[in-house]
């Protein structure tokens, strides 16, 4: 087996994981799997026209621009019951594929993926889809992955979700 | 009051139902069904949005010759751009030919407007430029007769442009009144006033757009349920809410039409949000500065669907500082029950880069889609439109309550005499009259009456 081969296979692995525990909301044990620098963007995609110089993700323009500290206010938030945007929870599903390794460094792999994810929430049948590509660096701490940088590059300019109370 | 009910039909008729909003000041109530109602619905594209003054966007948006973005008024599409003589207009998106929309991009930077169906093409300005084949097939077209149509007024307010689609309407100036006194304190608190990162963030909800333009008029007593998780974690430092004895609140009701609710630190000169040194005397009052150099939370809608927001806030309260930032809101009506977000953050356009950058993390990790105080309002907001909407909610004339601090409801006082702002003020954050002021316009705008109180009284 190649060594590219296996490190795809545990970039699979911490991904997946990653997807299980934003699932099943185990909140806490994600933000153990992040770096204490750990660098979390959604940039905002803007609808241009072929051909256009300028990138269609905004260079300042953001849905989530956050570090470990606001990420942990976040979820510190969900803990409460009065936090009515997850209470009832989101029930989601994370279905992550065509992992890609593109860089490797003694300590760090850059691993592109995509993301579908599902919600639902409350008494409806409505649900939200959230499509996108993941740009992610993986930093080996201490023998295992821990996530140092996500860029989620999502695949609509407005969103079809009356708020974002969960992580991509 | 009863509804008047129609003889064929059960359910109140939409005549009726705006009728009874015009009692608001007696009754404190309106039928919830204005909140998802075809028929309203259509009526409000007719009346509100071709009557009265819509937010477009912000200059600074489009700062070079040819810079543009698509734009909405109501359902109607519009080109919002920088034309070659560097002059702002406001074109209607639908081509003089067949009528297809020119624009296919949200935002960009183009010399013309080419349409996709046919190629007639139009420069910045508005002007038909090119037709192909126009020797052969059009030689008696005058293309001087077929730019793209403006709207029927334009005009800007401290940067934040406008349109109306009514040429009888009054002025902006107008229509914006002594308002403005109000406006000025988050748009000309600091030289060079107010830029807008980035471009605005856009989502879709599931609810009626006036429920969050009557929202950030200042529900503040919804602050302390919804958003209690946000409280309880120092987001919003409780000593500054809505709850805290520090803070001196005030309420400004008919003003123009449009309403807000301020809250300040009366005993400290300044307040902390924005940097100290960025404040200047040059584009305020005394009492003006006074007052913006102080303010801790603030909330207001110009009517129909322009809101803003400025608050002292902080989404990470163990290692950041408590910043303010700028939040400006457009209510797009989409459908009865389905409104479009669009939300800009806009910060002081003299401060440092560091400080922007601050104030614009703390605005979107706040008040946005993501904004982990705002979240909690989406999730609530649906629900209202759900039961408004509801066969028997509109049986049994369900009325939504906004009673709060009116008359024998509470010891609120009217200092109007006192406080140095137009309107008519209140010292209390928890009284309704900023929402009876919204829906007082609305009926105004539905009934064909223009919005301005000195001629619709």
């Amino acid at each position: 087996m190649s060594d590219r081969f296996e490190l795809r296979l545990q970039c699979e692995e911490f991904l997946y994981r990653e997807a299980e525990f934003l699932d099943d909301g185990r909140l806490h044990d994600w933000l153990e799997l992040l770096t204490d620098d750990v660098e979390y963007r959604v940039p905002r995609r803007v609808t241009r026209e072929r051909g256009s110089e300028e990138s269609e993700f905004s260079d300042d323009g953001f849905h989530y621009r956050e570090d470990l500290g606001t990420l942990r206010t976040r979820v510190k938030r969900f803990d409460r019951e009065y936090a009515w945007a997850e209470n009832p929870p989101s029930r989601t599903r994370r279905f992550v594929s065509n992992v890609r390794v593109e860089e490797t460094s003694d300590d760090e792999v850059r691993v592109k993926s995509n993301l579908l994810l599902y919600r639902n929430q409350g008494d409806t049948t409505d649900s939200d889809l959230l499509v996108g590509e993941r740009h992610d660096t993986l930093r080996r701490v201490d023998g295992s992955f821990k996530l140092a940088q996500r860029e989620v590059q999502l695949d609509q300019t407005i969103l079809d979700t009356r708020n974002l109370s969960f992580f991509l | 009051m009863g509804i008047e009910r129609n003889t064929t039909n059960s359910m109140p008729a939409a005549a009726d139902v705006i009728e009874q909003v015009g009692s608001i000041k007696e009754t404190g109530t309106i039928p919830s069904q204005i909140h998802n109602d075809d028929e309203i619905h259509q009526l409000e594209l007719e009346r509100v949005f071709s009557d009265t003054w819509v937010l477009v966007g912000h200059e600074s948006e489009i700062p070079e010759p040819g810079d543009y973005a698509k734009r909405y008024i109501g359902d109607s599409p519009f080109i919002f751009v920088r034309d070659d003589t560097g002059e702002v207009q406001v074109l209607f998106d639908s081509c003089q030919h067949r009528g297809t929309t020119v624009v296919r991009a949200e935002q960009g930077n183009t010399s013309y407007f080419r349409c996709p169906y046919h190629n007639w093409t139009y420069d910045t300005t508005g002007e038909l430029v090119g037709v192909p084949h126009k020797e052969e097939f059009f030689k008696e077209l005058d293309t001087c007769e077929y730019a793209l149509d403006s709207a029927p007024q334009v005009d800007s307010y401290r940067g934040l442009v406008f349109a109306c689609l009514s040429a009888d309407a009054p002025s902006l100036e107008e229509y914006l009144g002594d308002f403005t006194w109000y406006l000025d304190l988050h748009l000309q608190f600091a030289d060079g006033g107010m830029e807008v990162v980035g471009e605005p963030i856009r989502w879709e909800i599931d609810t009626n757009w006036k429920i969050g333009a009557d929202n950030f008029t200042g529900d503040s007593y919804h602050t302390l349920a919804t958003h209690k998780s946000a409280m309880d974690l120092d987001i919003f430092p409780p000593e500054l809410s809505a709850a805290g004895a520090e803070r001196t609140p005030a309420d400004i009701t008919e003003c123009s039409g449009h309403s807000c609710m301020l809250a300040y630190l009366e005993n400290q000169e300044y307040a902390g949000g924005y940097p100290e040194d960025i404040f200047t005397d040059t584009h305020l009052s005394d009492d003006q500065l006074r007052l913006a150099k102080r303010l801790v939370s603030s909330v207001g809608t110009v009517f129909p669907n322009m809101s803003f927001l400025q608050m002292n806030l902080n989404p990470d309260p163990e290692n950041r500082e408590v910043t303010a930032f700028l939040n400006v809101r457009k209510w797009q009506p989409v459908g009865p029950k389905k409104t479009q977000v669009w939300n800009w953050i806009l910060v002081p356009r003299g401060a440092s880069e560091e400080f922007k950058q601050r104030a614009y993390d703390t605005g979107i990790g706040t008040f946005s889609v993501a904004g982990n105080f705002e979240v909690d309002d989406f999730a609530v907001w649906d629900g209202i439109a759900e039961a408004a909407g509801s066969t028997f909610g509109k049986k049994i004339g369900r009325e939504s309550n906004f009673q709060m601090g009116v008359g024998d409801m509470s010891d609120s006082d009217e200092i109007s005499d006192e406080f140095p702002g137009p309107g008519e003020v209140y010292g209390t954050n928890f009284e309704d009259g900023t929402m009876q002021t919204f829906y007082q316009s609305w009926y105004r705008a539905m009934t064909g009456q223009h919005i301005d109180p000195e001629d619709s009284q």
